[in-house]
């Protein structure tokens, strides 16, 4: 080993860092015994590390610390329980909160949609709603139903509610618009079904024991009408005949 | 704010590290009041980062890391660090008295006190906890390079004020032949 490669080792052998391999630190100890001059200055380094560590060391410790350490750190753990405990009860109380807003809110609206019901208002408005040709009535409420056909002659006087869809008997889930027609006991309700729906060779009356079902046509909309009812026949539901001038 | 660690674990930690913690901030800091605050917030965030440690055998560096971030911080925040300048910090290999005689502590303290803490840390360190080159480097995210020219540097100094025969002279800038000379 040379002095430079010795000298710069020097800065590692330290016997309490243990930066050197055992190998690295024979071969110097080995230099230093034969070489005056790295000696020297390796004793010197050496005696200004001891002085200057034993100094460095020479703190005192209060007396007390560690007891003040735990006593600080069980008394942050306190803290950290609490504020855990104290944000645990801020978001309980936010949420009651914005429950209660909700409710509030919806009660506000529901109470406003409640009390904003006027019967002449609804008076008015039937009144107005009759004084409409009842066909052209119908028609307008199919519309809204997605139906646009002209409509089977019968006598929508005797319509006991506006159309409305209603589950096809025999064909749960099947929905079609439907005409509910009452007069003096007799009842037949009528369901808009697309032609196609109704094969080719159906006839357009088929009797039945109590219920009848006869097909109406639709003038030019894809559309019939399926009427069951129990009477006779559908002369009850036959427009009245103008009058003959 | 995370999860404090469990108090068995960190009593077990303030009973190995209280003391080698409580005098790297004395040395750090120069203050024995500061010491102990900066010991209580270095266990704090501590107990608050257990979960960080995941190696217990690395407990010592990381406690140290933590004690000089702390320290830092609040260097940072009073800004009343007076130090010498970076350059009256010499690396000149200056000849040694034969024999040398103990260093009085607190006149020590006073020289790392006018350090600057780039050069005050790893010589504390180094001397202080027998900290190796390598873990000087990581405690101080440095390349080991820079350790060894710091730590050379600190020492001259170090020698210059509290060893040489000349030592208050050129603690003073009176003497025309300082440690810094040819830097």
């Amino acid at each position: 080993m040379d002095c430079k490669t010795a000298r710069l080792l020097l800065d590692f052998a330290r016997p309490q860092a243990r930066e050197l391999e055992a190998e690295e630190t024979a071969a110097l100890e080995s230099h230093l015994d034969r070489c005056p001059d790295c000696h020297t200055q390796a004793r010197d380094e050496r005696q200004l590390d001891d002085v200057l560590g034993k100094a460095m060391r020479q703190v005192e410790v209060p007396a007390g610390l560690r007891e003040q350490l735990l006593a600080r750190l069980e008394s942050e753990r306190g803290d950290w329980q609490r504020q855990r405990f104290a944000r645990g009860a801020r978001r309980a109380v936010a949420a009651a909160a914005l429950l209660l807003l909700a409710w509030g809110v919806w009660y506000w609206v529901s109470d406003r949609a409640t009390a904003m019901i006027d019967p002449e208002q609804v008076a008015d408005a039937v009144k107005s709603d009759a004084a409409t040709d009842p066909e052209t009535r119908t028609k307008e409420a199919l519309k809204q139903l997605g139906v646009d056909t002209s409509l089977p002659s019968l006598d929508y006087h005797w319509l006991a509610c506006p159309p409305a869809l209603a589950e096809l008997p025999g064909y749960p889930g099947r929905k079609v618009p439907m005409l509910l027609f009452v007069r003096g006991g007799r009842v037949a309700r009528v369901y808009v079904v697309r032609e196609k729906a109704i094969p080719k060779d159906t006839p357009d009356v088929i009797p039945g024991t109590s219920f009848k079902a006869e097909l109406l046509p639709s003038v030019d909309g894809p559309y019939r009408f399926l009427v069951i009812h129990d009477s006779a026949d559908l002369e009850w539901l036959r427009p009245p005949e103008p009058p003959r001038v | 704010m995370g999860k404090p660690g469990s108090s068995q674990t960190i009593q077990r930690l303030v009973d190995d590290y209280y003391v080698p913690l409580y005098r790297y901030a004395y040395r750090l800091s120069g203050s024995s009041a500061d010491a102990e605050d900066l010991t209580q917030e270095a266990f704090c965030k501590a107990q608050l980062h257990l979960g960080q440690l995941r190696d217990p055998s690395r407990a010592r560096p990381w406690l140290f890391s933590i004690l000089r971030n702390v320290y830092r911080h609040r260097a940072r925040a009073d800004r009343q660090e007076r130090c010498v300048p970076l350059e009256s910090v010499g690396d000149v290999a200056e000849p040694m008295s034969p024999v040398l005689s103990d260093i009085d502590p607190e006149r020590l303290q006073q020289a790392l006190n006018d350090l600057p803490e780039a050069f005050r840390t790893p010589i504390i360190l180094y001397y202080f906890e027998d900290f190796g080159y390598r873990e000087i480097a990581e405690q101080m995210d440095l390349p080991i390079g820079t350790v060894m020219s710091r730590l050379a540097r600190a020492k001259a100094y170090l020698r210059s004020r509290l060893v040489e025969p000349n030592a208050a002279a050129l603690a003073h800038g009176r003497d025309s032949r300082r440690a810094t000379d040819g830097l």
